[in-house]
C-alpha cells in the first residue's frame, strides 16, 4: 500500500477533522450534539475518501491519540493508557468502518440509499470490533466475569439507537457534500 | 484547551529518560507492560513496582502529575477493587452480616489494583517524556520493518504530522463558520433532531470544502518542492541510538526476566 502525496495530505486533513470532531465541537457548541460525533467522522471519511486513504486517516487518528495528544472523546483524552480502556476497541472499529464504507460505496455507486446502507454497515463494523475488545479487556485486564449478554448490555443496547441516527445524519451530509465534492481517487477535489 | 491540543501531555524537563531515543522509550514501555502482566502476585509484583518507581524517579517529572492524570480512571479502579473484594469466594477473613471479605478476594483486589495503577503509570511515563513529534518519528522507525508486509510506515507518520499541523487550523475555521452561519440566522440550539442535522450540515459542508482546498494547496506545495515519499529523504533530526539507550534496554530486559522468575517462585 503506497499513498501518493495528494492522498497522504487528504488523509492527514481528515485525521485533523476527526480530531476536531472529538475535541472542538464538544467545546464550541455543547448544545449542538450532545454525544460523540466520532462515529460520524469515520463514516464521513469513508464516504468522501478512497478506501485506502480513509483507512490511513483513521489509523493515524488512533495513533495520534495513543501518542498522547488529547484528541480522543473521553477522558483521559489520549495516551498509551487508552489501550486498556474497554472502549478503545471502538476507536479501532472506526478504521474498519471507514474502509468498509468507502469500499461499499465504490462498489455500489452513490445515491441516497447506498449512502444510508453503507453508513449503517459502517456503524455495525464499529461494534464488530468494539464489542469483542470490550469483552477481552473486561475479562482479562479488569478480571471481571462477563458474558456476551453483559457485554451487549453495557456496550451495545444503550448506544445503537443513537448510532443508527448518526448513520442517517452522516448519509444526509454525505448526500449534500457528495454533490460538491467528488471522491474519486485521482481527481478528488471540488468540482466547480 | 487550545494549548492543550498543540502541546499534548509532554512535560519538558531535562532528564536521562527525556534524552533517550523515542524508539528506546517505546520499547521500554512495551517491556514494562509485559513485565507487569507477567509478574504474578508475589515478589514479582514488588520487584516490578520497584523498577517502575526508579524509572519514575529518573524522569524528574513531578510525581503528583502521574496521579493527577489518573483521576478519570479512579472510579473504574475503585469499582473494580470493591467488586473483587466482595465477590470472590474463598476462605473468609472478615464477616459482618451479609458482607464477607475473603482472603482470596483481598489478594486479588490488591493485585488487580496494583496492576491497573502500574500500567497506567507506564503509559503516562512515555507521553510525559516524549514530545509528539519525536514520538511520531519513533513510531515510524519502529514500524518501518513492517514495510515489507505492506504497512506504509513513512506515509502514516506523514499523515500524522500533517494532521497535527491542521488541528489548530480547523479549530479556528470551524469556529469561524459557526459564527458566520449564526450571523446569517442559523440556530444551532433549538429544533428537533432533523432540523439540527440540517443545521449541522451547514457547518460541516463548508468545513469539508475548506479542508479540501487546503489539502489541494498543501499537496501542490509539497510536489513543487519535489517531495517524493520516504525513500532518500533526509531529516533535520536524525534518530540515533546511544550507549544509554542500549543500557536501558538491556537493563529493562534483565529486570523483566528477573520479575518473571520472582513471580514463578512464589
Amino acid at each position: 500500500m503506497k499513498l501518493s502525496t495528494r492522498e497522504m495530505v487528504l488523509a492527514g486533513v481528515f485525521t485533523a477533522l476527526a480530531c476536531c470532531f472529538a475535541v472542538v465541537f464538544r467545546l464550541v457548541q455543547p448544545a449542538l450534539v450532545p454525544y460523540s460525533l466520532l462515529p460520524m467522522a469515520a463514516l464521513l471519511a469513508g464516504g468522501l475518501l478512497p478506501r485506502r486513504v480513509a483507512l490511513a486517516s483513521m489509523t493515524a487518528y488512533a495513533l495520534i491519540g495513543l501518542a498522547g495528544i488529547p484528541v480522543f472523546a473521553a477522558p483521559p483524552f489520549g495516551g498509551l493508557i487508552y489501550i486498556f480502556k474497554p472502549t478503545f476497541g471502538f476507536i479501532l472499529g472506526f478504521c474498519l468502518a471507514a474502509y468498509l464504507v468507502a469500499w461499499l460505496l465504490e462498489r455500489t455507486g452513490r445515491t441516497w440509499i447506498t449512502y444510508l446502507a453503507a453508513s449503517i454497515a459502517g456503524i455495525l463494523a464499529i461494534y464488530l470490533v468494539g464489542l469483542p475488545y470490550l469483552y477481552f479487556i473486561l475479562k482479562f485486564y479488569l478480571g471481571q466475569t462477563v458474558n456476551v449478554f453483559r457485554v451487549l448490555q453495557i456496550g451495545f443496547w444503550p448506544f445503537i439507537g443513537l448510532d443508527l441516527l448518526k448513520a442517517v445524519l452522516a448519509a444526509l451530509i454525505l448526500h449534500r457534500a457528495g454533490r460538491i465534492i467528488t471522491p474519486e481517487s485521482e481527481q478528488i477535489g471540488i468540482t466547480s | 484547551m487550545f494549548t492543550g491540543v498543540t502541546i499534548g501531555q509532554y512535560v519538558p524537563v531535562e532528564s536521562v529518560i527525556h534524552n533517550l531515543d523515542p524508539r528506546t522509550k517505546l520499547l521500554l514501555t512495551l517491556i514494562a507492560m509485559v513485565a507487569v502482566l507477567a509478574a504474578g502476585s508475589g515478589w514479582g509484583l514488588v520487584l516490578v513496582t520497584g523498577c517502575i518507581a526508579i524509572l519514575v524517579f529518573l524522569t524528574r517529572v513531578p510525581w503528583l502529575l502521574y496521579f493527577r492524570g489518573m483521576k478519570p480512571l479512579f472510579i473504574l479502579v475503585a469499582l473494580n477493587f470493591l467488586i473483587q473484594l466482595f465477590m470472590v469466594p474463598g476462605e473468609p477473613l472478615l464477616q459482618w452480616r451479609l458482607v464477607t471479605i475473603t482472603r482470596q478476594g483481598l489478594t486479588l483486589a490488591l493485585v488487580m489494583t496494583a496492576r491497573l495503577v502500574l500500567l497506567f503509570i507506564i503509559a503516562q511515563l512515555l507521553t510525559f517524556t516524549t514530545s509528539p513529534v519525536s514520538l511520531i518519528d519513533g513510531i515510524e522507525r519502529l514500524l518501518s520493518p513492517l514495510r515489507r508486509l505492506g504497512v506504509p510506515a513513512h506515509e502514516l507518520a506523514m499523515v500524522m504530522s500533517i494532521a497535527l499541523r491542521f488541528i489548530p487550523v480547523f479549530y479556528e475555521e470551524s469556529e469561524k463558520i459557526v459564527k458566520a452561519q449564526v450571523s446569517r440566522g442559523a440556530d444551532f440550539e433549538s429544533g428537533n433532531l432533523i432540523t439540527r442535522a440540517r443545521n449541522l450540515s451547514s457547518v460541516l459542508v463548508p468545513l469539508f470544502i475548506k479542508a479540501l482546498r487546503r489539502a489541494d494547496d498543501l499537496a501542490l506545495a509539497m510536489e513543487v518542492r519535489c517531495y517524493a515519499g520516504g525513500g532518500g529523504r533526509t531529516r533535520l533530526r536524525e534518530l540515533r541510538m546511544r550507549e544509554a539507550d542500549y543500557l536501558f534496554l538491556a537493563g529493562a530486559l534483565l529486570a523483566a526476566v528477573g520479575v518473571r522468575l520472582a513471580g514463578m517462585h512464589l
